[in-house]
């Protein structure tokens, strides 16, 4: 377990070192899919399907603000349905236009929702998206998720039924492949209920993380996939939701287990070391719940080298040792003394007449002075101006 | 000399400034009342805009419809039908728009608070600096 938050500071040390670089890199493998996801939906448009090109908005929407961003790939979009037809580009950006203006203003940050979901809900993990905001975000989340949900089945419905529409378009009237897509959108129950279910998921999941419980967070994502998986066999048995119940069930799972990974590297708590403080001030009375986040240090590596030695070079390290022992044992010899040559005798205390103390020996003269007690808040060195340059 | 407290306000302030405080500042421009009127604005023009492109898409897809009975339609019912689900629509949405950017600018005004109060201390802190580096000034004089 232990290993498992060292490679997470590890993680995060790397993050926080190289950030820029890796929100970079991520935005573009992200939208290089968007965009090619989008071409396989409905590529018609050649130029624009190119490789090269969708290259080339990754990398230019990677460094461009994320509202930017949803609105070239928007663009990118009814462009490509612009070549197959030219009613249907022009009904998903009216139908872009309709949301942003009445929920999506509102949203301003959450706008990459909207084009996230459509992209799960093509590899089979749609389901990540409402229990991490839930988890991470807030209420309004809601929003985007449901009109995320929107834009997908708008853009399937168009997708499935392009080429029969064209059809029936060149038969006769224009405006029947526009009234096919608008009637399979609106008399859609499996998307509504599928909005419904996200925003369930989404509610329930903020209310049981903000509770006042140990691992609150974890046991919402349980609670919200419980609420996913119930919901969808509900659904099933009274709409044909278009999805089985097997892939909902490991779908479900599988987002779950990720959602918890998420939430893994975000932040670890430790329940069982939290204090429960209480105090007040002049206004309030406060009682305070302090749980500690759990951090891990790296282990401190200690390089311990080994160097091998013949026993040639340990007979000449010992001769130079004791060369060096005896040219310091006689300068001791000799600084001593000079020592005794220059110490002048002690005076003699005055002494009552009749009686005489021995004079000292020489032996005693030269023991050192004795040293008087040091004070009380004096250091035990004196501090070099030059010391503070060694801590720069 | 670097002075750890004072570095650790400047970080707490740059960090502010990043994130929530470009909002915060450009909006402490406003008084309350205007910011949420200027907001009610915005959202009746969007929210006109958003109900013509609804009623566009609704009268294209009734279009054959509406040709065949051109003559015989009410269009005075209809017409203040439309118009009712409209103000409906806007009173709706600028209540709740109303109550909304109301909470977001009072809190925003609390960040801002914490905001000044940071920059106080630090005005504060280099003030005792320059007094000090005039002290030792004098002194090597």
């Amino acid at each position: 377990m232990i290993v498992l938050f060292e490679i997470r500071a590890k993680l995060t040390e790397l993050y926080q070192k190289y950030s820029f670089g890796i929100l970079t890199a991520c935005k573009f493998f992200l939208l290089f899919f968007a965009f090619s996801e989008i071409k396989s939906s409905v590529g018609y448009f050649e130029a624009l399907s190119k490789n090269s090109v969708i290259f080339l908005l990754s990398v230019l929407c990677s460094l461009l603000p994320s509202a930017l961003t949803v609105l070239i790939v928007l663009f990118y979009l009814v462009l490509q349905l612009w070549k197959a037809s030219y009613l249907m580009s022009l009904t998903v950006l009216v139908v872009c236009l309709i949301l942003y203006c009445f929920f999506l203003r509102y949203t301003p940050r959450y706008g990459s929702v909207v084009v996230a979901m459509p992209l799960l809900r093509k590899i089979g993990f749609p389901y990540l998206l409402p229990l991490s905001m839930g988890l991470f975000g807030n209420l309004f989340t809601i929003i985007p998720t449901c009109c995320g949900v929107f834009v997908y089945y708008l853009i399937a419905i168009i997708r499935e039924n392009i080429v029969t529409l064209q059809q029936m378009a060149d038969a006769d009237n224009p405006l029947v492949m526009y009234m096919e897509v608008i009637d399979k959108l609106v008399k859609n129950p499996a998307m509504y209920l599928t909005m419904f279910l996200y925003a369930l998921v989404i509610v329930v999941v903020y209310f049981v993380r903000r509770l006042n419980m140990d691992y609150a967070f974890e046991i919402s994502i349980g609670v919200g996939t419980g609420v996913m998986i119930l919901g969808y066999i509900i659904g099933t048995l009274k709409y044909d939701m278009g999805v089985s119940l097997v892939s909902v069930l490991l779908s479900s799972l599988v987002s779950a287990l990720l959602v918890y990974l998420f939430l893994f590297a975000y932040r670890v708590l430790r329940y069982a070391a939290a204090e429960n403080v209480q105090f007040e001030d002049d206004d309030y009375y406060y009682y305070v719940r302090a749980v500690p986040k759990i951090k891990a240090d790296m282990p401190k590596r200690t390089v311990k080298k080994v160097i091998t030695r013949t026993v040639a070079s340990f007979e000449e390290e010992d001769e130079e040792e004791e060369e060096g022992l005896e040219d310091a044992l006689e300068e001791i010899g000799k600084a001593t003394s000079a020592r005794d040559m220059e110490r002048p005798l002690r005076p003699q205390p005055a002494q009552p007449q009749g009686t005489q103390k021995a004079q000292p020996s020489p032996s005693a003269q030269s023991q050192p002075p004795v040293r008087k007690p040091r004070p009380a808040g004096t250091p035990l060195y004196e501090e070099d101006e030059d010391d503070e340059d060694d801590y720069k | 000399m670097i002075d750890p407290k004072k570095i650790r306000l400047m970080t707490k302030l740059a960090i502010y400034e990043k994130q929530e405080g470009e909002e915060d500042i450009s909006i402490g421009k406003y008084y309350r009342a205007d910011y949420v009127r200027m907001n009610i604005l915005k959202t009746i023009l969007a929210v006109t805009f958003g109900y013509l492109l609804l009623l566009l898409m609704i009268v294209i897809y009734h279009s054959e419809f509406l040709l065949d009975n051109a003559l015989v339609l009410n269009y005075s019912l209809i017409g203040r039908k439309l118009l009712g689900y409209y103000l409906f629509l806007l009173a709706v949405y600028i209540g709740a728009v109303g109550v909304g950017y109301t909470v977001s600018y009072t809190r925003s005004r609390e960040r801002l608070a914490k905001y000044y109060k940071m920059l106080g201390r630090l005005k504060k802190i280099e003030e005792q600096e320059m007094h000090r580096k005039e002290l030792e000034e004098d002194r090597e004089d």
